[in-house]
């Protein structure tokens, strides 16, 4: 039931970034000569007046963006308050969170015309800034292993799911100790933490060079999780070490974007500027 | 999470959060606003333009711009244009300092006109902005002066008068509207202008004329400088003659209608025109021709002209000395046809050749004859000299009397052969046989052959052996030369060759006396030669007695002499 939920949130999470994509596509395609004229023109374009910020189009894309931004925050909220504790997997908490964090923003973006200047240029760029930290905390995360549960696994933990990895490659892959000991060479040649992404997406190339003739595809998979795995202890405590440090970015562009978004919301608002309604 | 990231993250919100309030004070605007708003530029001035509760701003603008209010509230101008109220709509602020407020689309020339109020027809539509829109042609200049603008680059302020931008180019004839005549696409040519709404219907040939043979330029001043202007009012035209000037001279009256038709004047309605009222009655065969064939397409307008005859007629005698006057031409000849000529005979003796003798019966052309077919009859002939018309059959040996009197000295005008010469008037008076001698024996020229071959009276020898043969064989001749016989001194004419004058004893040596008067000539003067060429000798004789006698020839003679 859990898996079908799970499968069944992964779909509908890919519909929604497929839509996203389309309709970001369609509006840069519709809104590409407007966005492509110098500052001083776009007030004589003829669709000045849906595409300007204040624009029917314009002002919509931002009133969804920000409602979306809003919406984000309910994965802080799952995770501090008690009374959503347990709602849901926190993994699809954080992938919601995740699209939200990645579509807001590019619709805002759109509701700026790409035109960023004054205080709510501040709340962009912080948004901005929490957007893309998102993307690397996201990377983080991923570096640190979880269990079904999405909690995230002490290092004994990960130490234990090594050892149980290798003995399964000794005994269902027979594996011998030469190729045992050369995915242990591959496994602490994943370089820095910087360098380690790019590593990790060539890593497959790479086993198979190190891996017998004709290694199936379980086989190979099989090695790249140890190769990871082992990686992962390696960097372990300095991703755990980054990744409360990432907060302290995250966080607090977060609330910049939101206070100064409030008061842009505000004045825009008090002026009369109230979209179709 | 630990305590140390707490912190930071609690201290990177605060900083961020105290240095909120400066980029709020000074970035709340979405941008800059244009340099002509500058002094509203700052967060506390947002509600100056905007209306709180309401994006509009257009409401607050007009509190500043009354040049705009004022029109609006007229319901005059652009910005009083359905679609135009909204200022925002097309003056679009917070683009930055240098942003123009005021855009044109597709330029200013594009601009539809006719939403301001004022449609641009015809030559407007071609004319530049500020052709029109310049500040010496705003109706009020404190409209934009006292509010601080530029007059010379607002579009506000004009009149829509065709005189607030035109001059009166009627100077105040016409109270009418310039359009109700004149075309927005071109001053000339006044399309909407109906002559046939005047007082005056243009018909015929008026329809043709142009409009300045009419409508003068007038000239005068305007504010004090010296203008000219075309005068279309007053015109007179009660009359033709206030236009025209009437080639009868008021002699027909004043209505030209009465015979003209408008659309020709050549064109005289038929019975209408009484040819007789005019200055040149028709008469004779004038009052048969038809009327172009004297009033032709291509005659002369001036109708004066008539009063010549060779305004019409070819000028027969071109050399007559008042020959082009109707007066003139009226001595000779008659309307009733150009011959016959009314110049008779008794006419002729008037002038200096009175015709008499054979001239009487001579055709007139003998002597007035043209230079050749066709051309005109010459009535001035130089008639001084006989030879001016006759040729001279003496070949020019007249003498000086001839030379002087001319052929009337010999002849007469009656006839050529009767000759009436009186010959005693020359220096050889004709007496004796000459004078009964035919001229021609004297004067035929040398190798005459008939009496058709004239005389020559120069030279005429008067010398005996010019015309006489010397029987003497010249024996009388002088020893000069050349040698020259004095018939003379022997024999008379008047009394004639034979009646001798001679006298033996005083125009000799050897007077005769004694028995040589009873001899006869021939014994001393025999005849000698034989044939034709006999002839008496008579010089040289011997005069000796012994030439003639002998001692017995005395006795002889005696002898012989009595019997």
């Amino acid at each position: 039931m859990a898996v079908a939920r799970a499968r069944a949130f992964r779909i509908v999470l890919r519909i929604c970034y497929l839509l996203l994509a389309a309709a970001i596509t369609w509006l840069l395609v519709a809104g590409i000569d407007y966005y492509s004229q110098p500052l001083d023109q776009r007030p004589h374009h003829p669709d000045f007046r849906s595409l300007r910020p204040a624009g029917t189009v314009g002002h919509g894309l931002g009133i969804v963006g920000s409602l979306q931004i809003l919406l984000l925050l309910l994965y802080s909220l799952r995770k501090r308050w008690h009374g959503l504790a347990g709602k849901g997997h926190i993994g699809r908490w954080l992938d919601g969170h995740i699209f939200l964090g990645v579509s807001g923003p590019l619709l805002v973006t759109l509701h700026t015309s790409f035109k960023v200047q004054g205080l709510v240029a501040v709340s962009y760029w912080s948004m901005m800034a929490v957007a893309f930290s998102g993307v690397f905390g996201r990377y983080l995360y991923l570096q640190l292993p979880r269990n079904m549960l999405g909690e995230a696994m002490t290092l004994e933990e990960i130490q234990a799911q090594l050892a149980q990895t290798d003995r399964r490659l000794r005994e269902t892959h027979g594996l011998d100790e030469r190729t045992m000991t050369t995915l242990e060479t591959v496994t602490a040649a994943g370089g820095s933490l910087w360098r380690l992404p790019m590593n990790n997406i060539l890593l497959g190339m790479r086993l198979r060079t190190h891996l017998p003739a004709g290694a199936s595809p379980d086989l190979l998979a099989m090695a790249k999780a140890r190769v990871l795995l082992g990686r992962r202890i390696l960097f372990h405590n300095r991703i755990r070490e980054l990744f409360h440090y990432w907060h302290v970015i995250h966080k607090p562009f977060a609330f910049l974007m939101l206070i100064i978004m409030v008061v842009h919301v505000g004045v825009t608002v008090a002026l009369g500027y109230r979209w179709v309604f | 999470m630990g305590v140390l990231s707490r912190l930071t993250q609690f201290a990177t919100i605060a900083v961020l959060i105290a240095g909120l309030p400066h980029f709020a004070a000074a970035q709340l605007s979405p941008g800059k606003l244009s340099r002509v708003h500058e002094s509203l530029e700052g967060v506390r001035q947002c509600t100056s333009c905007h209306e709180l509760g309401d994006q509009t701003v257009g409401p607050k603008c007009l509190t500043c711009h009354q040049e705009i209010a004022t029109r609006v509230a007229a319901g005059r101008g652009l910005h009083a244009v359905a679609g135009h109220e909204h200022c925002a709509t097309c003056h679009v602020e917070h683009q930055g300092r240098d942003f123009e407020l005021i855009h044109w689309p597709a330029g200013p020339q594009a601009f539809d006109h006719a939403t301001a109020g004022w449609p641009l027809e015809g030559a407007h539509r071609r004319l530049d902005c500020r052709k029109c829109h310049r500040a010496d042609l705003l109706q009020d200049l404190s409209l934009v002066r006292d509010r601080g603008k530029n007059p010379g680059r607002t579009y506000l302020g004009l009149g829509t008068a065709c005189m607030d931008c035109h001059r009166d180019e009627h100077r105040g004839q016409f109270e009418r509207a310039c359009t109700d005549c004149h075309r927005q696409d071109a001053w000339k040519p006044a399309a909407g202008f109906d002559h046939a709404k005047t007082d005056f219907i243009l018909s015929g040939k008026h329809r043709d004329a142009a409009c300045d043979r009419c409508h003068p330029v007038a000239t005068g001043t305007l504010d004090g400088t010296p203008d000219t202007w075309r005068r279309y009012r007053p015109v007179e035209h009660a009359t033709c003659a206030a236009c025209h000037k009437d080639p009868h001279a008021g002699s027909l009256g004043g209505d030209c209608a009465r015979c003209h038709d408008p659309t020709n004047w050549r064109r005289v309605a038929g019975g209408a025109f009484d040819h007789d009222r005019t200055r040149y009655p028709l008469r004779g065969r004038h009052a048969a021709l038809k009327c172009d064939a004297c009033h032709r397409a291509d005659a002369p307008r001036n109708s004066l002209v008539y009063a010549r005859c060779d305004g019409c007629h070819q000028a027969r005698h071109p050399d007559a000395a008042d020959g082009r006057t109707f007066d003139a031409c009226s001595r000779c000849h008659s309307v009733n046809g150009f011959a016959p000529s009314s110049f008779t005979v008794a006419r002729h003796d008037s002038t200096d050749f009175g015709l008499e003798g054979a001239h009487l019966a001579v055709a007139c052309s003998a002597c007035h004859a043209p230079a050749r077919k066709g051309a005109p009859t010459p009535l001035q002939r130089p008639a001084a000299a006989c030879t001016d018309c006759h040729r001279d059959p003496h070949g020019g040996t007249s003498t000086a009397q001839q030379a002087e009197i001319g052929c009337r000295l010999c002849h007469d005008a009656s006839s050529w052969r009767t000759v009436a010469y009186d010959h005693g008037r020359t220096r050889f008076p004709l007496v004796g046989k000459h004078a009964t001698t035919a001229c021609r024996a004297c004067h035929a020229p040398p190798g005459a052959r008939s009496a058709a071959d004239s005389l020559r009276f120069r030279p005429t020898p008067e010398r005996c052996d010019a015309c006489h043969k010397d029987p003497h064989r010249g024996q009388f001749a002088t020893t000069t030369a050349p040698p020259v016989t004095d018939c003379e001194r022997c024999h008379a004419t008047e009394a004639g060759w034979r009646a001798v004058r001679f006298d033996h004893d005083r125009d000799t040596t050897f007077p005769l006396a004694g028995g040589h008067l009873d001899v006869a000539c021939q014994a001393c003067h025999p005849r000698e030669g034989e044939g034709d060429d006999l002839a008496v000798r008579y010089r040289p004789v011997d005069k000796r007695c012994e030439a003639c006698h002998t001692v017995g020839f005395l006795d002889t003679r005696n002898k012989g002499d009595r019997p």
